[in-house]
């Protein structure tokens, strides 16, 4: 795109989502983004390269390692710190990583099934760890956690997120906030606009936006991100409330009006966005703002590492959590235990698993990645800018599972029925229809 | 003529080519096949529960758009290939200096990976940075040319990129059976003072029906199995009104965990694809008994 400085392309490869919805178009969270177009590139390489490597199982492939797809900068800070703790424990590290979560679970299915699998995968836990479960692919680590105190480390709620059928089988490491809202703030005072606290306030900051020849609201073209913009919709007309019943498949909400008022409402969104938007990838409209082309971006914590440029968060730059609900949407992030088989392999599993869970270690992985461990033991004074905030505000706010951490088909019900509506496939009635249909 | 020894060697040589292609090829097939009357989702899964995945796959919007997408695309990508190809053989055909030139020019894209062509058109289409921007600052404030951002005209830009693609290779099958055609016919249709493009169409084309019909089972193929070049161009979008097939079936076996739907949806390629070649075998098959 002519519009990318030069800069947007180490933007796109250092910076990088610690969750994301299903994808940056795969389920994914924390994947290495390079842009959408170098990852539909890097897709289609390792399609190639995991067609051939199922046809030619290379020799010694047979460690137990880890998948995982923590590529960028901050991230392989993120697993050397695991990593050192998990060899003073006295493991031996091995990795392999992938350019995004579908491709290290495709690859992991595959080992497993071939009898090689490694021993513990990242990703986003819920919907995936489902899948793995019933496949019959992890590991019973009661055992471990029992003699770790997991349980006392996390809250009951990320406990359960590492549990299948009440045994421990993932470790929750991080816990990533996804509802955050954006603005540049030279944009907003060019036009004469206040930080609006309502959703009011945002709808008519967006055409004071549009008046002063900004795009008021910066969004691209994956499925994802347009459903992520709905998230805050529904907490803006609902709460957290409505927000956990649709995502947990309470059809009475479909009753009420208030899932149609939220479809008109995205709709009404439509005319602040700009042309450009068609397949833009989420780093090439992270760009937007920071050129100061547009207002206000919903995205995940992952896009906050594009501001470097603008200075110190809070100048001229904002991130800020739903401003219109007090409520936070959360992905919780970990690593999953395969069902590994021998005893050596089985202890060097249990070592990683405990240096993983280990507060200190969590807290320190963090702070390096920019997001929330999942232990219950970290402060607000543990982290600076925008992870800081999101710690203050989860003491006082509603938590909510976001989508991605649902069963993939949430997921699917949403960004399906959302992206036909957004993009005026379906009328509003349709959409309704295939929302209330897959959810 | 192979003696019996001559036979036996043969034939172990071909057996394990023949025994891995059946596996890989037709074995796989067959599996996915029967995977999709299984209720197979994140893994493969032997429980059979019969046209589950077909009635899903059928009440499910999106698999039409990406059904009637492939004919749409199918349509305009043969068609178009097979008369800018027709007609650039003809015009190469007539020039007297510079061929070579040219016919590396037209022949070029093909050089380029669809990834590549999808990327480059993305960006030559895109609203903001592309055609339309271009037109815009020349002077022309009102220009519009957004089609893929627009639901109802994306897959048309796949057109665009594909034929820009494809072109080059249909001429030059064009141009090698023009140049075969035997220089008496020139000469008699001279002496009948035929205008060169009547001697064209109405002479040599017509004589290039099996050229035609290589073309269209080329292309045909390509149409069936298009999948980088929507993925780099549109990936589907804007929604999913420019999906296709392949890319269908990639979603749904790889990305949504529902292997027995991205199954069914395979097997409905396959289908359609024995559509397009069954009419081809038959002709092949009557014209050598005529």
């Amino acid at each position: 795109m002519a519009e990318r400085p030069e800069k947007g392309w180490s933007t796109a490869l250092t910076r990088c989502p610690i969750t994301s919805p299903e994808g940056c178009r795969t389920v994914n969270n924390s994947g290495n983004r390079m842009g959408d177009n170098m990852m539909k590139f890097k897709k289609i390489l390792t399609a190639t390269a995991m067609v051939l490597s199922m046809a030619m199982p290379l020799p010694g492939f047979a460690d137990t390692d880890v998948s995982h797809n923590w590529n960028a900068d901050n991230e392989a800070e993120t697993m050397r710190i695991f990593r050192e703790k998990y060899e003073s424990l006295g493991g031996v590290w091995k990795d392999t990583a992938f350019p995004d979560t579908q491709e290290s679970i495709t690859s992991a299915k595959t080992r497993f099934i071939g009898g090689n699998p490694p021993m513990a995968i990242q990703s986003a836990l819920g919907g995936t760890l489902q899948d793995f479960a019933e496949g019959g692919l992890l590991q019973n680590m009661d055992a471990v956690a029992k003699a770790n105190n997991w349980a006392a480390n996390v809250s009951e709620s990320i406990a359960a997120v590492g549990q299948y059928d009440g045994h421990w089988v993932a470790a929750p490491v991080f816990v990533d906030v996804i509802n955050w809202m954006y603005t540049n703030n030279e944009v907003l005072s060019a036009a004469g606009v206040e930080a609006p606290n309502t959703w009011a306030e945002f709808k008519a900051a967006l055409a004071k936006l549009k008046d002063a020849g900004y795009t008021g609201l910066a969004i691209g073209g994956s499925d994802w991100q347009e459903a992520i913009l709905f998230d805050h919709v529904i907490l803006g007309v609902g709460g957290a409330k409505l927000y956990d019943a649709m995502m947990t498949g309470d059809k009475s909400v479909f009753d009420n009006g208030q899932v149609r008022t939220a479809l008109e409402e995205i709709m009404s969104l439509a005319e602040y966005t700009d042309d450009g938007k068609a397949g833009r990838s989420w780093n090439d409209t992270n760009t937007l703002m920071v050129t100061g082309k547009a207002g206000f971006f919903f995205m995940g914590p992952w896009a906050a590492g594009g501001y470097g440029d603008l200075g110190d968060e809070g100048g001229n730059w904002s991130c800020r959590l739903t401003p219109w609900a007090s409520a936070l949407t959360v992905v919780p992030d970990g690593f999953q235990f395969i069902a590994v088989k021998s005893d050596a392999d089985k202890a060097a599993q249990a070592l990683f698993a405990a240096a993983v869970m280990d507060p200190a270690t969590q807290i320190a992985a963090a702070q390096a990645k920019g997001t929330l461990p999942a232990t219950n033991q970290a402060s607000a004074s543990d982290f600076s800018g925008c992870p800081a905030k999101a710690v203050a505000a989860m003491a006082e706010s509603t938590s909510v599972t976001h989508w991605n951490g649902h069963a993939s088909d949430v997921g699917s019900a949403i960004k399906d029925s959302i992206t036909a509506l957004w993009n005026g496939q379906m009328d509003i009635d349709a959409a309704l229809e295939k929302m209330r249909a897959g959810l | 003529m192979l003696n019996s020894r001559n036979k036996v060697k043969a034939a172990l040589v071909l057996i394990p080519t023949v025994i891995v292609v059946f596996y890989f090829i037709w074995g796989f097939a067959v599996y996915t096949a029967f995977l999709s009357f299984t209720k197979s989702r994140f893994l493969p899964n032997h429980e059979v529960v019969g046209f589950d995945n077909y009635i899903l796959l059928f009440s499910n919007d999106r698999w039409w758009v990406a059904y009637s997408n492939m004919f749409i695309f199918g349509a305009l990508y043969i068609g178009g290939c097979i008369i800018l190809g027709a007609l650039l053989a003809v015009l190469l055909d007539r020039l007297t200096k510079g061929e070579t030139l040219f016919r590396t020019i037209f022949l070029y894209p093909m050089s380029l990976s669809l990834v590549v062509t999808g990327l480059a058109w993305q960006w030559i289409l895109n609203p903001t940075s592309g055609i339309q921007q271009i037109v815009r600052t020349a002077g022309l404030e009102d220009f519009n040319f957004n089609w893929v951002a627009s639901p109802d005209f994306a897959i048309y830009t796949i057109v665009f990129a594909a034929l820009w693609n494809g072109t080059g290779l249909i001429m030059i099958l064009f141009l090698a059976g023009i140049k075969s055609i035997d220089d008496e016919i020139w000469k008699a249709a001279r002496i009948d003072q035929v205008p060169v493009w009547r001697i064209y169409f109405n002479i040599i084309l017509p004589q290039l029906r099996t050229v035609l019909l290589t073309a269209v089972m080329l292309l045909g193929f390509q149409v069936v199995r298009s999948f980088d070049v929507v993925v780099a161009l549109t990936n589907g979008g804007p929604g999913y009104a420019s999906d296709v097939p392949a890319r269908y079936v990639f979603e749904y076996f790889f990305q949504r965990s529902k292997i027995g739907q991205g199954a069914a949806a395979a097997v409905m390629m396959v289908a359609t694809m024995i559509l397009i070649v069954l009419p081809y075998l038959y002709y092949e098959i009557r014209r050598k008994e005529v």
